[in-house]
């Protein structure tokens, strides 16, 4: 039996650095000075209301959506200054998982796998199959999900290829925007499992927006409120202890003591 | 037998194997074919050592190369053993070797007969189940057609309104524009070849009798057949793979009467317009050319107009428009409502539904060729 290495931080190197990152749609401010640090190896949460912005930060750190000012740097590179190496850094390095799962409809599940790898390396069928058979197993899937069509999958098995696909490259960063929402208890708590233990051996930093209250307990080494434009970064402790009501509302809600306990 | 990343040494005992460098996916293509290659090819020694030592740095996909190396091996009968390898190698390997590493439902290749007799089928049995979906369609358009002609309050006017500007009024300059230049081709055909009898003031009749009774119609048709069939066939495609078509009826709504009628009623009424636009336009592009041409003025080619035609020519043209935009409009909602799965899909369906009603106008027009001279028209 193996054992997981211990978490090893190393705060003089950030893989996501954002400091007073500004967005906006027209008029509307989204994030305003928001600033966030996330170091190798962490598994951030990030919480907040619906349409407080959080999938909208997802896609401004990948580079989807160019801020109004600040800086974001991706594994030491600021995305926005110098986008093309950078914007291969991004693909190379992070593996997403999207909110809807964004499959490609026209291919399989097999072939959407494979996207990815066959950017980056040549792959050869049979090895490609292994890798296939390696991801599905991974994520918990049949292998005759393998030759099934996006259409045909149901809402969570969609986020399963989903994030199959995110770690068809063995990213160093993974983004998921709420891998948990539409699976049933059973498999959402086999996704933190799942999570957890890939977490261990692979060591990869995770980047997660979520609203499930059991995987930010038991997952996650600090969570980031999203709140008011800004980001409150801390850990579960600290962040029970805000004063904010929004923020103790989350923490001490009806739903919340049931996962917590009674003992706040 | 060595490869760069990969030596072999070979003791009295065993064989043992070095992996080296990055056993990552990026390098991975080239290591995949020399390991396929490789061959110990030994008959004494059984014990083989994979050690992990000098591996830099491993992903997945190195992991599932070494283990299928391994396996490879064991199936040649070869005890096989991983050792020394650091601690991150080894969880790699750990978590890789409890999942499948092959997918055994990869589809077998059927005979080229098998499969040709199997297409064939299928294409039979599509094309039958086609024609009755797509008239069971049209049974349906029909009597939504008629309720609402009955129940006014029930036919959506905005929607319909809208749809209106979409095929009639954006489609004039596009429609215009073509059958101008249809206009002039004609006419300068006609005064070339005409000349030589010297009966060019009979390329007026030409023009009109062909510009009424056929090319304005049938250019029209066409041009809308391109731009709003398509577009109608696009918009339901994507509705219905969005589940809005879906959302539509658990509320109670029709799809045939929300998203069909509005659509084919505009097109019925805009198309009869277009085409009188385009019959004009038509008319005023030969009247140009014959103009350069042949030194015709305009009150001339007006006085010859009259003497060609009757009213009746006129109508030929005009009567055939409600039912080719009624074609139109049914195979491309019908086309639509027939997307399924993928974005490819809505592709396949535009394009279908484009030649579907281009050909299905084009019959229907030398039907009306046929009735017409029946009638002695
Ligand atoms: N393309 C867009 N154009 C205009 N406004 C947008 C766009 N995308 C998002 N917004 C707005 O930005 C805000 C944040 O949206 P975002 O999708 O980030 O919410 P979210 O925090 O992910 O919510 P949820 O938890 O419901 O997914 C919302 O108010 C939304 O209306
Ligand atoms: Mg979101």
């Amino acid at each position: 039996m193996m054992h997981p290495p211990a978490l090893s931080l190393s705060p003089e190197k950030p893989v996501i650095d954002i400091k007073n990152l500004v967005t906006n749609f027209g008029s509307t401010l989204i994030h305003e000075n928001l600033n966030l640090t996330i170091f190798k190896g962490e598994i951030i949460g990030i919480i907040g209301g619906s349409g407080s912005g959080k999938s909208v930060l997802l896609r401004t750190i990948l580079g989807l959506k160019p801020p109004q000012s600040g800086s974001i740097r991706l594994l030491g590179k600021d995305i926005y200054q110098a986008p093309e190496s950078a914007q291969e850094q991004v693909d190379k390095s992070c593996g997403v998982l999207f909110q809807n799962g964004a499959l490609y409809t026209s291919l399989t599940v097999r072939e959407n796998i494979l996207v990815p790898l066959k950017e980056v390396a040549q792959i050869y069928p049979p090895f490609a199959d292994s890798i296939v058979a390696l991801k599905l197993g991974m994520v918990g899937l049949p292998l005759d999900t393998a030759l099934k069509y996006p259409s045909e999958l149901s809402g969570g098995m969609t986020k399963r290829v989903g994030l199959a696909r995110a770690l068809a490259l063995d990213p160093s960063i993974l983004f998921l925007d709420e891998p948990t929402s539409g699976l049933d208890p059973i498999s959402a708590e086999a996704f933190d499992t799942l999570l957890k233990k890939l977490h261990a051996h692979l060591g990869f930093t995770v980047f997660m927006i979520t609203h499930d209250l059991d995987t930010i307990k038991s997952v996650c080494t600090r969570i980031g409120v999203l709140l008011h434009k800004k980001l409150f970064l801390g850990t579960f402790e600290e962040l029970k202890k805000m004063e904010d009501p929004w923020i103790h509302d989350y923490f001490h809600g009806n739903r919340a003591r049931k996962i917590f306990g009674k003992g706040f | 037998m060595s490869a760069p990343f990969l030596s072999i040494q070979k003791h009295r005992s065993e064989i043992v194997l070095f992996p080296k460098g990055e056993w990552c996916l990026w390098t991975l293509g080239k290591h995949y074919q020399t390991l396929q290659s490789i061959d110990l090819e030994d008959r004494k020694i059984r014990k083989v050592i994979i050690d992990l030592s000098e591996i830099f740095k491993i992903d997945t996909g190195g992991a599932v190369l070494l283990l299928s190396l391994k396996k490879r091996l064991e199936d040649q009968k070869y005890s096989v053993k991983f050792e020394n390898g650091s601690d991150e190698t080894l969880q790699i390997l750990n978590l890789v070797h409890h999942y499948p590493l092959n997918l055994e439902d990869t589809p077998k290749k059927s005979s080229a007969f098998r499969s040709f007799v199997l297409r064939l089928g299928e294409a039979t049995v599509n094309l039958f189940s086609l024609t009755l979906q797509l008239t069971s369609f049209f049974g349906e358009v029909i009597v939504t057609l008629l309720q609402s002609l009955r129940k006014r309050s029930s036919f959506r006017l905005i929607s319909f309104c809208s749809h209106l500007q979409d095929v009639g009024v954006n489609a004039l300059p596009i429609v215009g524009l073509i059958s101008f230049l249809i206009g002039v081709v004609l006419a300068y055909q006609g005064v070339t070849q005409l000349k030589r009898f010297g009966t060019e003031i009979f390329t007026v009749n030409l023009l009109a009798l062909g510009i009424l009774r056929e090319v304005g119609i049938l250019i029209t048709a066409i041009v809308v057949a391109g731009r709003s069939g398509s577009a109608f066939t696009a918009q339901i495609g994507t509705m219905v793979l969005n589940e809005e078509v879906d959302a539509m009826q658990t509320m109670g709504l029709d799809p045939v009467n929300v998203l069909v009628i509005p659509r084919i009623m505009a097109l019925m009424i805009a198309l009869p317009l277009l085409t009188f636009f385009s019959d004009i336009v038509g008319l005023l592009g030969g009247a140009f050319m014959t103009h350069t041409l042949m030194d015709l003025s305009y009150v001339q080619f007006i006085e010859q107009l009259k003497l060609a035609i009757t009213p009746t020519t006129f109508w030929v043209g005009m009567v055939k428009s409600p039912f080719f935009a009624f074609l139109i409009g049914l195979v491309g909602c019908f086309e639509g409502l027939q997307v399924s799965g993928s974005a490819e899909s809505i592709g396949q369906h535009t394009t279908k539904s484009v030649v579907e009603s281009i050909f299905l106008v084009i019959v229907a027009d030398a039907a009306f060729s046929i009735l017409f001279s029946y009638l002695g028209i």
